[in-house]
């Protein structure tokens, strides 16, 4: 019973996390350090059954809130013409180089730099309410995404690997700075981060790197269609919010969070 | 581009989870119950090929599920 309460809550901050702007992983290490803070051992292992099946879900629930456009590009592409799904598909692989060479070369360091340490986790997330803020008060947002955009969006999603850097924020902000229309920028985000999601499961699945257990059926079941859900439901608010410039309440809440977590670093 | 999600759409979203389902029951067990006895079972076939390959089955059913657009009658 206890299991499916927590895959319950789990698929609540997957589909949470994942598409609005607050960082999962700064959430994860401050967590962990007030856990351990108060004398518990923190957070259990990281589940990488669990937590493959619930990114699968919620990369599931990006394209189901896309899929007319999804549809489109692979209609473009099938065409096997140089036309706009081609090129929108081209920028899609360069935003995603970034991240692939940062996530396979730097992973570790990055980890052993930011494991526990709360004070630039805190910093990181200050870094991302700033992005968050100068990214509502964005005025010229009418250009469409080229490929030296793309570029630099993927340059920012290989920046929010670090704790505390949101990568829906990071690049949805990085792509309104840019003066990318608002909407484009949102669908561009949600959709970068889709084929490197299928790859890193189909990975982790064919390498044998996964084990399952009968007794975890229900819970990640529960916890696949809980986040499903509740990333449909986040996806479509975030793609409002961002559309209405209501950024800044999240900026709001990583300053606060952020400067709680530096202040009590030196506490 | 209209994408109604109809029954046939819900249908085939069931059958990717239960498929799914399956690749997960099918990976489990094997383990050996006494931990100086290793047991070979946890990496044959079933649970290394066919396993892995069902799971991802599901997941193509259920982005297929996604974009399949029922006939209009």
């Amino acid at each position: 019973m206890e299991s499916i309460w927590q895959a319950i809550i789990l698929g609540i901050i997957q589909g949470l996390t994942e598409f609005l702007p607050i960082s999962s992983s700064g959430h994860l290490e401050i967590a962990t350090f007030i856990l351990e803070h108060f004398g518990s051992e923190g957070l259990p292992d990281e589940n990488i059954l669990m937590t493959v099946v619930l990114h699968a879900a919620t990369a599931l629930s990006t394209l189901f809130i896309f899929r007319c456009e999804v549809a489109q590009i692979f209609k473009g592409l099938l065409q096997f013409k140089w036309n706009e799904e081609f090129l929108f598909s081209l920028k899609i692989i360069i935003s995603m180089f970034p991240a692939a060479v940062v996530g396979i070369l730097f992973d570790k360091q990055i980890d052993a730099l930011f494991g526990g340490r709360i004070l630039l986790v805190g910093s990181m997330l200050v870094v991302t309410g700033l992005l968050l803020f100068v990214a509502d008060k964005a005025k010229k947002t009418e250009k469409e995404t080229s490929f030296g955009h793309a570029l630099l969006i993927g340059l920012a999603q290989a920046i929010a690997i670090l704790p505390g850097i949101s990568r829906s924020g990071a690049t949805i902000s990085t792509s309104v700075l840019l003066g990318i229309d608002r909407e484009r920028a949102a669908r561009f985000s949600f959709l970068m981060v889709v084929p490197l999601i299928f790859g890193k499961m189909a990975d982790d699945i064919l390498g044998g790197s996964i084990r399952a257990d009968m007794a975890t059926l229900l819970p990640l079941s529960i916890g696949f269609i809980i986040a499903f859900l509740t990333g449909l439901i986040a996806c479509k608010w975030m793609i409002q919010l961002v559309k209405k410039s209501k950024l800044k309440y999240f900026a709001y809440y990583c300053f606060v969070l952020g400067t709680i977590a530096v202040f009590w670093n030196w506490l | 581009m209209n994408f109604t999600f109809g029954k046939t759409n819900y249908q085939l979203l069931i059958a990717g989870v239960i498929v799914m389902a399956i690749g997960f029951v099918l990976m489990s067990g094997g383990g050996s119950d006494d931990p100086n006895v290793f047991s070979d079972a946890i990496f044959n076939t079933q649970r290394l090929t066919i396993a892995p390959i069902l799971i991802l089955t599901g997941l193509v059913i259920e982005i297929f599920a996604i974009f399949y657009k029922p006939k209009e009658d």
